[in-house]
């Protein structure tokens, strides 16, 4: 059981593949329930819940053909593959994946409007991806001032976009 | 033929629409040469702006970025070694060790050269087979088209770059994506969880948004690239005179038409065209070994199959409405949003608006021929420009793209959210052209497979009495099984090779 769960785990490759498989069976495992409790056919021989069981079957397999490779496979013999030109950091997309999320709260819940709102998303996303340097905030600023409040006039009274404006400090903007 | 193409030559050439034609190109080639921007990318943010245009001309303008994309990936594969594009993959091989050794102006020449002649035949093609496709299309049963969607998913799976089963993985990933909401067979509410919001399923923008743009945010952020250094693209001019093109006529000609019908195969994309082109002109060339060391038949091999791929994959979409590769499928969902209804029947029922993309095809390669050979060296400068200054700024029009198609916020949601499934399938090695595949067709499959039983008195075994079908489903089982058979073969050559030695 052990070298079964070194063989999952040992490399990061496997990690991954192990994650997916199990992402894929919960996936599977949701969208069967949620096709079992559909009516039965009453058009055709297969109904609305014999393509979604399919694909989820076959999502399922192909999960399961993942793990048993890895597991029919000794470890160290597909190392993973090292990419000397880049360093990962995981906060910097954690960070990139928060920033819209707060952006999109503060505008559903009127807090902020468009333009202000998406200003300051700019900055924040110019100094997670330019580490926050000088140079690159220099010229961040400005730009999404220009953008955000650009942007907004464009579509707003071009386009007729109804892009949210209102805004809890200012009414509108 | 001739006269509707005349035709369409005239409307080309009008302002407006040959203004959205060579912003489209200079636009693609710009993005192509970014490396971490691509053709998707920008297609996909561009949809939303086309809906307040005619659907001509919206259509006009994204196949001009789709030209323009695949061709400006040679700058950046040229004098970065990176490729702007996955499809310029190959053109890095020789194309970056020549400008290493002091002949860039060479090596963009015969990249932009080759581009425009690969994307020329790959137009010929395009104009010659496209209506009689088209007819012999409309001959399909749902059986055909059925079998025709499984062997997309299977192509795209099988060839896509990595492993097979995580291809399949992600076709059929897209398609479970696919089927929330309303079913358009017998109405039918499904998959929703009680979510109201689901009823509507997930819309087609912000799912492409997500998973081609907001992904690609994520991973930037997440990969701290050394900052690339170009070299110099040289003062000389950036042209190859007659008699070196008649030189390399054999080869550009073979890798045209080789791209052509690598583009005409479903799912397919242009990194498998010029990697089988560069293999096949190694193969036939005399001088094998310059090959990888900056050598012109690589470069030429290269640059005219992934060109020739855009017009190869544009004929299965015009015809019957299949994606011959992932932008393929985002041009699908733009005629889809412009209400126009992607399949054999578009000739009859919109045939000015598909000779009008054939018009803008062939004109966009030419401008894009005239815009890389006159600014190849303002692009070099701006190909290094820091992504902290874009990304932002592209990740607003996501926002504003996502929430213009239904005026809501959910659909910005989405966005987020597939944004987040795109990163973490690309950190496991799933392939995203799939996904997409599979996302478009999964209704159309669906729904040709529900028709096909109830038209059939023998159920699956109906199948049998179509004998083009039956072909369609041979060549998707033999897809599937094939690199089994080859992995056994290389298996028991490698257990003789030892046995011997």
């Amino acid at each position: 059981m052990h070298a079964v769960l070194r063989r999952l785990w040992g490399e990061n490759r496997r990690r991954g593949d192990t994650l997916l498989a199990c992402g894929l069976l919960g996936f599977s495992g949701l969208v069967v329930r949620e096709a079992n409790r559909l009516p039965p056919p009453f058009f055709d021989p297969l109904g609305s819940a014999a393509a979604p069981r399919l694909v989820a079957g076959l999502l399922s397999l192909l999960g399961l053909i993942l793990v048993i490779r890895w597991i029919m496979t000794p470890l160290h013999t597909m190392p993973d593959p090292v990419d000397g030109s880049l360093r990962a950091t995981p906060v910097s997309a954690l960070a990139i994946v928060v920033a819209p999320i707060v952006y999109l709260l503060l505008m559903q819940f009127e807090l902020l409007g468009f333009a202000p709102a998406s200003t300051l998303l700019i900055i924040a996303l110019a100094a997670i991806l330019g580490r926050a340097r000088r140079p690159v905030m220099i010229v961040s600023v400005p730009l999404a001032v220009v953008a955000s409040f650009g942007l907004n006039a464009l579509l707003t009274r071009f386009f007729f976009i109804d892009l949210p404006q209102r805004s809890f400090w200012t009414g509108a903007i | 033929m001739l006269g509707e193409l005349s035709q369409a030559f005239a409307f080309i050439f009008q302002p407006w629409p040959f203004f959205w034609v060579l912003l489209g190109t200079a636009l693609g080639v710009f993005v192509g040469a970014v490396p971490g921007l691509t053709g998707g990318m920008l297609i996909t943010l561009v949809m939303p702006l086309t809906f307040f245009m005619d659907s001509t001309q919206a259509l006009v303008l994204l196949v001009a970025m789709y030209v323009g994309s695949v061709s400006g990936g040679l700058i950046s594969a040229t004098l970065l070694r990176m490729p702007g594009t996955p499809s310029s993959i190959m053109t890095t091989f020789d194309g970056y060790p020549m400008a290493q050794r002091g002949k860039p102006e060479r090596a963009l020449a015969l990249g932009i050269g080759a581009s425009l002649i690969g994307g020329l035949i790959a137009g010929v093609f395009l104009v010659l087979l496209s209506p009689p496709l088209s007819r012999w299309a409309m001959t399909f049963s749902p059986w055909e088209f059925f079998t025709m969607v499984l062997m997309a998913i299977v192509l795209i799976a099988s060839i896509s770059q990595g492993s097979m089963v995580k291809g399949l993985i992600a076709g059929f990933l897209g398609m479970a994506f696919a089927m929330p909401g309303l079913n358009e067979s017998d109405g039918q509410l499904r998959l929703t969880m009680g979510i109201q919001d689901l009823s509507a399923g997930f819309n087609l923008l912000p799912v492409l948004l997500g998973v081609f743009v907001m992904s690609q945010i994520i991973k930037e952020a997440y990969e701290l690239h050394k900052t690339p250094t170009a070299l110099d693209p040289g003062r000389g001019r950036v042209l190859v005179k007659l008699a070196e093109w008649r030189r390399h006529s054999v080869n550009i000609v073979r890798s045209g038409v080789i791209g052509t019908w690598i583009g005409i195969l479903p799912g397919v994309g242009a990194s498998i065209s010029s990697m089988v082109a560069y293999a096949t002109a190694k193969n036939f060339s005399k001088t094998p070994e310059k090959f990888g060391s900056g050598h012109d038949e690589g470069i030429v091999a290269s640059e005219a199959a992934n060109n020739a791929n855009v017009g190869g994959a544009l004929i299965p979409m015009i015809t019957m409405g299949i994606p011959g590769s992932p932008i393929d499928a985002i041009l699908l969902s733009a005629l889809i949003l412009h209400n126009l209804q992607p399949g054999p029947l578009l000739f009859i029922t919109n045939g000015d608006f598909v000779w009008a993309l054939m018009a803008a095809y062939f004109v966009a390669n030419i401008l894009m021929f005239i815009i890389m050979t006159l600014s190849v060296r303002t692009i070099a400068r701006v190909v290094v420009i820091n992504k902290a200054y874009l990304l932002p700024v592209i990740f607003v029009f996501c926002v504003v793209g996502a929430f213009a198609l239904s005026n809501r916020m959910y659909d910005v949601w989405v966005m987020i959210g597939f944004g987040v499934l795109g990163f973490f399938l690309d950190r496991v090695k799933v392939p995203l052209g799939p996904f997409v595949i599979g996302f478009v067709l999964a209704e159309i499959f669906e729904v040709e497979l529900r028709s096909s039983l109830q038209m059939s008195d023998n159920g699956f075994w109906g199948i049998l009495d179509r004998p083009i079908a039956m072909s369609f489903l041979a060549v998707s089982l033999a897809m599937l099984v094939w690199p089994f058979v080859q992995q056994r073969r290389l298996k028991r050559q490698r257990q003789l090779q030892e046995a011997k030695g």
